[in-house]
């Protein structure tokens, strides 16, 4: 059982367990990460305390006793909550970076066989009408890309110290994906507006749904980035 | 006086930073523990030396799991869930490593700083 539910549980009986969500949720309060891995490090330090707390009663403590004792020695909750939001920082940074590189090659594959079935003066050498705007989403794409690596960056790499924080290239990362998509699809839209339906939509269609869905994850990702870096810059 | 104690200790600190991933290697070779217990097994292992802060060995736990080196196993325990560390073929690589690096350096030191077997000459 999580330690939400369980501690929820407990906590109206029992001092003891109140003491250890109060350490908890200051912990909560500071930590940096992918949802699931920080309900999972919550739920880890829980057994920790809870083993720690048992020991202490065990050794003949009252409950509320116990559970203090096991608090002083976790230690201050915002000095664990940093040590354990670097380590967040770094697990929310790679999953950015792999879930951008994972999905640039789709959404490329997915683009081009759209083009293709609509017949676009693009894949013939022309940047017509529109698709001016290609040689802006290169350029964004040659951020994009760099910074989605960067979020793990190789061992003994010597970086710039902007390019050190693989949050920061995540959130790069994340931004540049969502202005890739949304000039993708505003330029669908103008091609849309000024030619009406053409035989090839079915594939245009599956292309600019996987464009929206990938932007709304990625303004989202962006800004639970942003999030992250202000509450490791602010302390 | 003081200011010389407060900079040797954070000499040692430093010292113990740069050893914290083989001590917490060291600490799952005889099996596998919840990240608790590594810290009782480092405090007891130490004779109460190395009481190293949950803001240390947790992190650094969840970092050597992400380098592959050990492996974390949910379990339900007492009806809450626990996670449990184990040593991966890479982590008792790097520990074997670890320790070899270690005899060498803790043996080189020792023949500087023990004292002196042989007779000092005028």
């Amino acid at each position: 059982m999580a330690r939400d539910e369980l501690s929820a549980d407990r906590a109206r009986s029992d001092p003891g367990e109140r003491v250890l969500c109060a350490w908890l949720d200051e912990v909560e309060a500071s930590l940096v990460g992918p949802s699931r891995w920080r309900a999972g490090v919550l739920d880890e330090l829980y057994d920790g305390l809870r083993e720690a707390s048992t020991q202490r009663e065990h050794d003949g403590l009252g409950p509320l006793d116990a559970a203090e004792g096991a608090v002083s020695e976790f230690g201050d909750p915002r000095a664990v909550g940093a040590g354990l939001s670097r380590e967040g920082a770094a697990v929310l940074a790679a999953r950015v970076g792999a879930g951008v590189l994972a999905s640039g090659p789709v959404a490329a594959a997915v683009w081009v066989t759209a083009f293709a079935a609509l017949a676009v003066p693009l894949l013939r050498g022309h940047l017509a009408g529109v698709w001016w705007a290609m040689p802006t989403l290169a350029v964004v794409l040659a951020v994009v890309i760099p910074a989605a690596m960067l979020t793990r960056p190789p061992s003994g790499l010597r970086l710039p110290a902007r390019l050190r924080s693989p949050l920061t290239c995540a959130r790069t990362a994340a931004v540049g994906c969502a202005a890739a998509d949304a000039l993708m699809l505003g330029m669908v839209g103008v091609w849309v507006a000024e030619h009406g339906p053409e035989p090839g939509w079915g594939l245009a269609a599956a292309a600019v749904a996987f464009s929206t869905v990938r932007l709304i994850i990625a303004v989202r990702v962006a800004r639970s980035c942003s999030r992250a870096v202000a509450r490791l810059l602010a302390r | 006086m003081r200011p010389k104690s407060v900079a040797l200790l954070r000499m040692r600190a430093e010292a113990l930073k740069g050893h914290l991933d083989g001590m917490l290697l060291a600490c799952l070779a005889s099996g596998p523990r919840h990240g608790y217990g590594v810290m009782e097994a480092l405090r007891s292992a130490s004779g109460g030396d190395f009481d190293l802060p949950t803001g240390t060995v947790y992190p650094a736990l969840r970092r050597l799991e992400r380098a592959g080196l050990i492996r974390g196993d949910w379990s339900t325990v007492d009806g809450r869930r626990r996670r449990t560390y184990e040593l991966t073929t890479d982590g008792h690589a790097a520990l074997g490593e670890e320790r070899s690096q270690w005899r060498r350096f803790s043996t080189a030191v020792s023949a500087l700083l023990e004292p002196a077997t042989w007779p000092a000459t005028s």
